[in-house]
């Protein structure tokens, strides 16, 4: 585990600019299956956190600031709301844009079956952020 | 530079797609429960001066929460000119209005002899700002004008406290006054203008062109209020208010909050063996403007409903 680590992060420190061409092996560990669920899911699993993150510290505002207190309670909302969504665009866009160089760099090494498996976890993820409008327009 | 294949290129722009979709329709689900909750207080610009009426300021808590809100007490005038408040009833307004908003029908109820307690609701008026439940939040305004009435300070000590009170809302201020009824028996009989039976009927109409975004702003008011609209249907607590009088209104022509909605508010008040209930559907009456397209006949109709049912001592007065 430990010399796993070790190579994955060699191998991350090594990753070369998507401009140069591509003349690297990566570790074995860098693309076994996990971590190619762990990288392509990451934009969705990121989202997750912010928004369980932003959820709790709602709550928390309406638990210790009171309505009565309400003009604080909603500016503090806002402030949480403002925050969240844009880490979560910044989260969404970095961890998209990171997985498909990765995918790059597989199907340019040769390695091809990452690089689809990375590929379709990447259209389960955008079918996935889709979803919510999709059953809105059904059910509203 | 190696260009990327065209399956790569397809997912990216599907991402990219889905992103600004997902997004957006959080970031505008978000905005539209924040603005529907919280829609700025329409300024009071006129008092019971203006219809030469004597009126005191008064101000009161929601119950449970405690919020400052305030409005009116307009005394009945007797035939002779003596005020009182031996029968007053509580008057709540719509949504996106203030205690003004039928002013002009509370000057002609006080001078049939029927005290008028006209507030502001919660973030409305002059009350204190707080979100908006679509009139679920708002019976605990009601409740707490009750509170005011039978406990609060008296604006006027020479009068007494009433000794029946009933209550008139319009469209959620109606809604509010069925909640409060079903749970508050001081309230002795109320009439109910354009309210809906469930709030998912209210809630197409009120976004208009933007129900695609029902679903999203339903939980993010979940989230930020606690306020879940599936639940808000004052037509499964009609059949508590029995014994007390019943009266709704509605307009034929309501596009906002259709007919229907009344004859399932009735049909549910029915339901409870002692039930005393009466319907009017006013012909050509778009959403609250019954009182404006049968206005003689709606005075009359309020007023004998209240004088037959508002009862003081057992008797009417």
């Amino acid at each position: 585990m430990k010399h796993m680590k070790c190579i994955q992060t060699e191998c991350e420190n090594s990753v070369p600019d998507s401009k140069e061409p591509l003349t690297g092996v990566e570790s074995e560990g860098s693309r076994s299956l996990w971590y190619i669920v762990l990288l392509a899911l990451a934009p969705l699993y990121l989202l997750i956190i912010i928004g369980v993150l932003a959820f709790a510290l709602v709550m928390l505002d309406r638990h210790f600031i009171l309505v009565t207190n309400f003009v604080l309670q909603q500016d503090i909302f806002i402030a949480i709301l403002i925050i969240g969504i844009a880490c979560a665009i910044i989260a969404y866009s970095l961890s998209v844009m990171h997985a498909l160089r990765k995918i790059g760099m597989w199907r340019q090494n040769g390695l091809r079956r990452q690089a689809t498996l990375g590929q379709l976890l990447l259209v389960m993820v955008a079918s996935i952020m889709l979803f919510p409008i999709i059953l809105a327009l059904f059910i509203h | 530079m190696v260009r990327a294949p065209v399956s790569q290129r397809i997912i990216t722009g599907f991402l990219i797609l889905s992103g600004i979709l997902a997004f957006f329709y959080i970031i505008a689900s978000l905005l539209l429960a924040i603005i529907i909750t919280n829609r700025p207080p329409k300024p009071v610009t006129t008092t019971p001066a203006s219809f030469g009426l004597n009126y005191r300021d008064v101000s009161f808590l929601s119950r449970d929460d405690h919020l400052l809100l305030r409005g009116w007490l307009i005394p009945g005038i007797l035939p002779d000119g003596r005020l009182t408040v031996e029968r007053t009833i509580i008057q709540i307004h719509g949504a996106e209005n203030n205690r003004a908003q039928v002013l002009d029908i509370d000057a002609a109820i006080v001078k049939q002899g029927i005290a008028v307690l006209a507030f502001d609701t919660r973030g409305s008026g002059e009350s204190a700002p707080a979100p908006k439940g679509g009139g679920y939040f708002e019976q605990r305004d009601v409740l707490g004008a009750v509170d005011f009435l039978r406990s609060g300070p008296m604006s006027y000590p020479d009068l007494g406290r009433p000794k029946a009170i009933g209550g008139w809302g319009i469209s959620v201020g109606g809604d509010a006054l069925i909640y409060a009824a079903a749970q508050e028996p001081a309230i002795k009989a109320i009439v109910v203008d354009s309210a809906y039976a469930t709030m998912a009927e209210y809630m197409e109409p009120a976004f208009g062109d933007f129900s695609l975004f029902i679903p999203g702003a339903r939980y993010s008011e979940i989230m930020l209020y606690g306020l879940d609209y599936t639940y808000i249907r004052p037509v499964d607590v009609m059949a508590r208010i029995a014994p007390r009088p019943i009266f709704l209104i509605q307009g034929s022509a309501d596009t906002y909050i259709r007919p229907s909605n009344m004859t399932e508010l009735a049909a549910a008040a029915k339901a409870a063996p002692d039930a005393h209930v009466q319907t009017w559907l006013v012909p050509d009456a778009n959403h609250i403007q019954a009182f404006q397209v049968a206005e003689g006949t709606y005075i009359d109709r309020l007023v004998n409903f209240f004088n037959t049912e508002l009862h003081v001592n057992g008797n009417t007065l």
